[in-house]
């Protein structure tokens, strides 16, 4: 993708000016050195030579090592210290400490600064310090020279101190960029990785709607009418599921952007149930869902449309699981925990706790919602939970003894707040009698769905 | 070799629309594909690449590497339109790599081209393999 390796180009920290700027540092050391060398008045001393080729030596190998592969931390030091000795001999053998090339020191603790590391400008700085003294007091043991030389540690020292301060303070900002650059990296890279899945996805609807409208199109003579509806029911299948697919991943991307807001509301558990089996794509599918919702079930405190997308969703899924036309239950009641809360809980046959689109959704490794939906149909279970959680509830799979498993979730009840009378108005505009309204349903004994609202005190029967 | 029944569907009626009179097996998944590919010894396969455990570029390279069987002709029939994919089916043997979603004419131009440059093959018998689901 052409746009995102632009924008990735454009944030990626240049890593490499800093190495750079390493190198041509000890390049420096070396032109000084030889430059020095060319001044010497003859005879040069064997000692100056043995530093001169040792630095040469030294500063091709550091140079030109590939440095990523080691710990360029430790590394890092390390090479710095060499390059202090290597100052310390050359003003040893050569200059002698009254000798201007003190100020050679600043090159390992300016590189050091450079590299935005404190341990190492501090540890080089304090190392410079050290060894000058050491040179002094060797060369020289009189007073005046020890002094003079303490001043000039001092000097740089103070000096090397701010030049640091100053990369570090620009080294926090480069650090906090690093992570956003880091960050906004993952996001893109997880964002266009859930992308390329979800075409792949697209792409099965599609083959069967672009390949068997073909057919028809191509073959519609020869093709015997059954044949025919067989086709254009295959179509208006894949039709669906590729609409669906894309609603669900328009709502992952509405959650993602935080532009998903929830308008909860205390609704019937029923009737918001009764709303969701209608999302359903065709009656023969609605046919076989049973409902029941106990009698004594709170209001529950939902979004309704999200909530009916959730509840038609896993409902789908269930039944996709079971082709062969098997029933799927579903129950609505109280939940067992101390909560108070609504528990509604799928079941099906053709449910299995080990399946992947199951696993991908609500398994241990489940942690991230864009992660690897490995269908269109546990790109719909992980919209429905992601939903549930937005509302504060839990949603789970658990094996059911043989009977294929059920999909469990939880949703808050509704809790009418202090003061507040207890009668509310529902979306329909009836008035209700608060958190004691209930309703209930059952099925019957064909196995068909057969709801009924259970007049409580009289309110009005209003199902979606 | 598809998982997915429609698709399956969709070739095996794309290849007897065609007029011609191939035998056309299918299977829906890697293991019962090589097994009913040693016993018919097709001359084309239909490979589907994303595949719950053996996909289809190790059973590419597992039907190339049989001398039984590795006179098959193999045609990828994938969603996936990576290059790391298209690579990967021709590194394993593949002779055609068809994107999902795909036009019938296309599927059906390419399975003819391929036995017709292989002509060792017996003229009439064309194929994919499978096990009846």
């Amino acid at each position: 993708m052409r746009p995102r390796s632009n924008v990735r180009a454009m944030l990626k920290p240049k890593h490499v000016p800093r190495e750079k700027i390493a190198a041509a540092l000890r390049c420096l050391i070396l032109i000084t050195v030889f430059t020095m060398t060319r001044l010497q008045p003859e005879p040069r001393s064997m000692a100056f030579d043995a530093v001169v080729m040792a630095g040469a030596a030294y500063v091709l190998i550091t140079t030109f090592i590939p440095w990523g592969r080691w710990d360029t931390r430790r590394a890092t030091l390390g090479l710095l210290a060499l390059d202090v000795m290597l100052i310390t001999a050359l003003i040893y053998t050569q200059s002698g400490v009254r000798s201007e090339y003190y100020l050679l020191y600043y090159l390992p603790i300016l590189n050091a600064s450079v590299r935005l590391n404190l341990r190492d400008a501090a540890g080089t700085c304090a190392l410079a310090a050290v060894s000058y003294l050491f040179v002094g007091v060797l060369e020289r043991p009189e007073a005046d020279i020890t002094t003079s030389v303490i001043s000039r540690v001092l000097t740089f020292s103070t000096s090397a101190a701010l030049l640091a301060g100053f990369f570090l303070l620009l080294s926090r900002e480069r650090r906090a960029f690093d992570q956003l650059t880091r960050h906004y990296e993952s996001a893109t890279k997880a964002k266009s990785e859930f992308l390329s899945q979800v075409s792949h996805e697209f792409r099965t609807p599609l083959t069967a709607i672009v390949g068997f409208s073909q057919l028809l199109y191509e073959h519609e003579k020869e093709l015997d009418p059954s044949r025919q509806h067989e086709y254009l029911t295959v179509i208006r299948e894949q039709s669906q599921q590729l609409a669906r697919m894309i609603e669900d991943m328009l709502d992952i991307t509405r959650m993602d952007d935080n532009r998903l807001e929830l308008r909860q509301g205390a609704h019937k558990l029923l009737e918001v149930v009764e709303s969701a089996m209608m999302l359903l794509d065709n009656a023969s599918d609605r046919q076989r869902v049973n409902v029941t919702v106990e009698a004594g079930t709170p209001l529950i405190w939902v979004d309704r449309n999200e909530m009916e997308q959730v509840l038609s969703r896993i409902v789908h899924s269930a039944l996709t699981s079971s082709e062969d036309g098997g029933s799927v239950s579903l129950w609505g009641g109280p939940s067992p925990n101390e909560k108070g809360e609504v528990q509604i809980t799928v079941r099906a046959r053709g449910l299995d706790v080990e399946e992947e689109d199951l696993q991908v959704v609500f398994g241990p490794s489940a942690a991230v919602l864009t992660e690897r939906p490995s269908s269109g149909r546990a790109l719909g279970l992980a919209v429905a939970r992601a939903l549930v959680e937005m509302h504060g509830g839990r949603i789970w799979v658990e094996d059911t003894d043989g009977e294929g498993a059920a999909i469990s979730l939880t949703v808050p009840k509704y809790v009418p707040k202090e003061g507040e009378p207890n009668i509310i108005v529902s979306v329909d505009g009836s008035v209700e009698q608060g958190a004691e309204a209930y309703v209930e349903g059952e099925s019957d004994d064909s196995g068909r769905r057969s709801v009924r609202t259970k007049a409580g005190a009289g309110h009005p029967e209003a199902l979606g | 070799m598809d998982d997915d029944p429609s698709a399956r569907r969709l070739a095996r009626d794309t290849l007897r629309l065609s007029g011609e009179n191939w035998d056309i097996w299918e299977a829906d998944d890697g293991r019962s594909a090589i097994d009913l590919i040693r016993a018919v010894r097709p001359d084309v396969i239909l490979l589907d690449i994303t595949m719950p455990e053996i996909g289809g570029i190790p059973v590419c390279s597992e039907i190339k590497a049989d001398p039984l069987t590795s006179r098959a002709q193999i045609v990828i029939v994938s969603a996936r339109t990576e290059s790391d994919f298209i690579s990967a089916s021709i590194e394993a043997g593949a002779s055609e790599y068809i994107t999902k979603p795909f036009r019938p004419a296309d599927l059906l131009r390419r399975v003819r081209r391929i036995l017709h440059k292989d002509s060792s093959a017996d003229e009439d018998v064309g194929t994919e393999q499978e096990v009846p689901v």
